[in-house]
């Protein structure tokens, strides 16, 4: 008999004492009672019998006079003997198990395959959308109707499955391969944005207008589409350059030393909310909204230490703003002003090196203004629709000023 | 009121040839066997009962034979219709007959 049915079924260890204690033991297997590790004792022996039997030896017992003292108890019998009366557990257990019964459809977990901490964020923030998260029911449609969802909404993914397994939602994806794009047959121009002296091109196609070494204007071709063979005739194409040219520039930034902006505060609230499968639980009495408070919503699953429950975890953070006023020191506007001219000059021509740089910085009243001549390198062409008659445009060479 | 002569069971011919009104599994299987291992433990098949038992001495009844197995520490760890497993130190097996 093995450990399991052993337990099962229980057993009982119990001492023979006085009479005849080598009949006792005939007798009871004699009567199809299996006895087992008959161990000798100074008054008799120490026996072990199922517990179905033991009662049945009782005649035995008596018929030649012995005395049986039960000494182990072994087995469930007597492990549930404990509970007797403690209806309560067994009805929490049944109800435990119609739970389970009745909540096969229910969401308990979660997972992504395949995703960035981001698109995770994402599909997540879309799958609630859709009405699915931990503790939620799930049904074909609906999971089919988020896979369809997810799959259109985002051009990064190829290929979007959900499968529900046992309790557990696996979000899986594959990413999409963009294959290479085409070059355009479209007719353009290479165009200067700004003056400059070219010191470089590099090439895709088109016929180069001009040479390294050679001052252009704003609006002049450098790259056309379009070029007179040998027979007079006009040859098309799509042309594309990147030309680096230096520049030379000045640009112009006032940054005030004092001024007041509504900032948020370091007091930040968290208002909980529940999902739970028959509807959500707000955890609070009310929110409060004062004013122009910046609000974020963090979802997440309940899973306390570990272990995975069906419900969702809402938390609204509230973080309270408030006009504050603030003040600078001079050297402090300078960067700022520094700073943003360069962030002017990335978002106009992308990468660019800086060559030269001349500040000048004149306090006025309650704000700093600093005007900042720049030599740079930087690729000055922009691609245009063709146009046989492009004329250079004189342009300021000053960008205006901005506060912040 | 004629008295059933009461005789020591045997093993005769007829039994041994199927020919007595017993089965078969009795007649091929049912004769006590003594198989004893080197380990220790001494199995006994068809015993029909414990005579005497302490923890250096069990006497068997087996029938028109008796064997009583001598040694330290003896225990019976499964005592059921058919067979007997004996565990402990064996010193000695004797054989005896008749004698219940």
């Amino acid at each position: 008999m093995n450990g399991w049915a052993r337990y099962a079924a229980g057993s009982v260890r119990f001492e023979v004492t006085g009479g005849r204690g080598e009949r006792f033991l005939n007798a009871c297997v004699e009567a199809g009672i299996p006895v087992e590790h008959i161990c000798p004792t100074d008054t008799g022996y120490l026996v072990t019998a199922p517990l179905r039997d033991y009662k049945r030896m009782r005649p035995f017992a008596r018929r030649n006079r012995c005395r049986l003292r039960v000494r182990e108890k072994y087995g469930a019998y007597f492990a549930l003997l404990a509970y007797r009366g403690r209806w309560g557990i067994a009805l929490g257990l049944a109800l435990c198990v119609l739970a389970l019964f009745l909540g096969g459809d229910l969401i308990w977990n979660i997972c992504f395959l395949n995703f960035t901490p981001e698109q995770e964020t994402a599909a997540r923030a879309m799958l609630f959308e859709q009405g699915i998260y931990e503790g939620a029911f799930q049904n074909h449609e609906t999971l089919m109707r988020a896979a369809s969802e997810l799959f259109v909404d985002s051009e990064d993914y190829g290929w979007v499955t959900l499968n529900f397994v046992k309790g557990r939602l696996v979000v899986e994806k594959t990413q999409r391969e963009r294959p290479p794009e085409f070059i355009s047959a479209e007719l353009t121009n290479v165009v200067a944005v700004c003056d400059g002296i070219v010191r470089r091109i590099d090439l895709v196609d088109g016929y180069p207008g001009v040479v390294p070494g050679q001052y252009v204007a704003r609006g002049q071709v450098l790259v056309s589409g379009m070029k007179l063979n040998s027979y007079e005739r006009p040859m098309y194409t799509h042309a594309e350059a990147d030309v680096w040219a230096e520049v030379e520039n000045t640009y112009r930034y006032t940054q005030p030393l004092h001024g007041t902006s509504t900032l948020p505060t370091a007091e930040c609230k968290s208002y909980y909310t529940l999902y739970l499968p028959w509807g959500e639980l707000p955890l609070y009495r009310s929110v409060d909204l004062a004013g122009t408070a910046q609000r974020r919503v963090l979802r997440r699953p309940a899973a306390p230490l570990g272990f995975h429950l069906p419900a969702l975890v809402e938390e609204l953070q509230v973080r309270p703003t408030q006009p504050t006023a603030w003040a600078l020191t001079p050297a402090q506007a300078r960067d700022i002003a520094r700073s943003r001219i360069l962030d002017t000059l990335r978002m106009q021509f992308g990468e660019y090196e800086l060559l030269e740089e001349t500040a000048e910085v004149r306090q006025e009243g309650d704000a700093v203004t600093l005007a900042l001549r720049l030599r740079f390198l930087a690729n000055i062409g922009e691609m245009k629709p063709f146009s046989a008659e492009i004329s250079p445009k004189a342009g300021p060479d000053t960008i205006s000023d901005e506060n912040s | 009121m004629r008295r059933a002569k009461k005789r020591g069971e045997r093993y005769s011919f007829r039994q041994a040839m199927g020919l007595a009104a017993q089965p078969v599994r009795a007649v091929l299987y049912g004769r006590p066997t003594l198989h004893a291992e080197c380990g220790g433990a001494v199995e006994i098949e068809n015993c029909r009962g414990i005579l005497q038992y302490d923890a250096q001495r069990l006497r068997l009844d087996m029938g028109q034979w008796t064997v009583t197995i001598e040694g330290d520490g003896l225990v019976v760890e499964n005592y059921q219709k058919a067979m007997m497993t004996v565990r402990g130190q064996v010193f000695s097996v004797h054989f005896g007959y008749g004698g219940v």
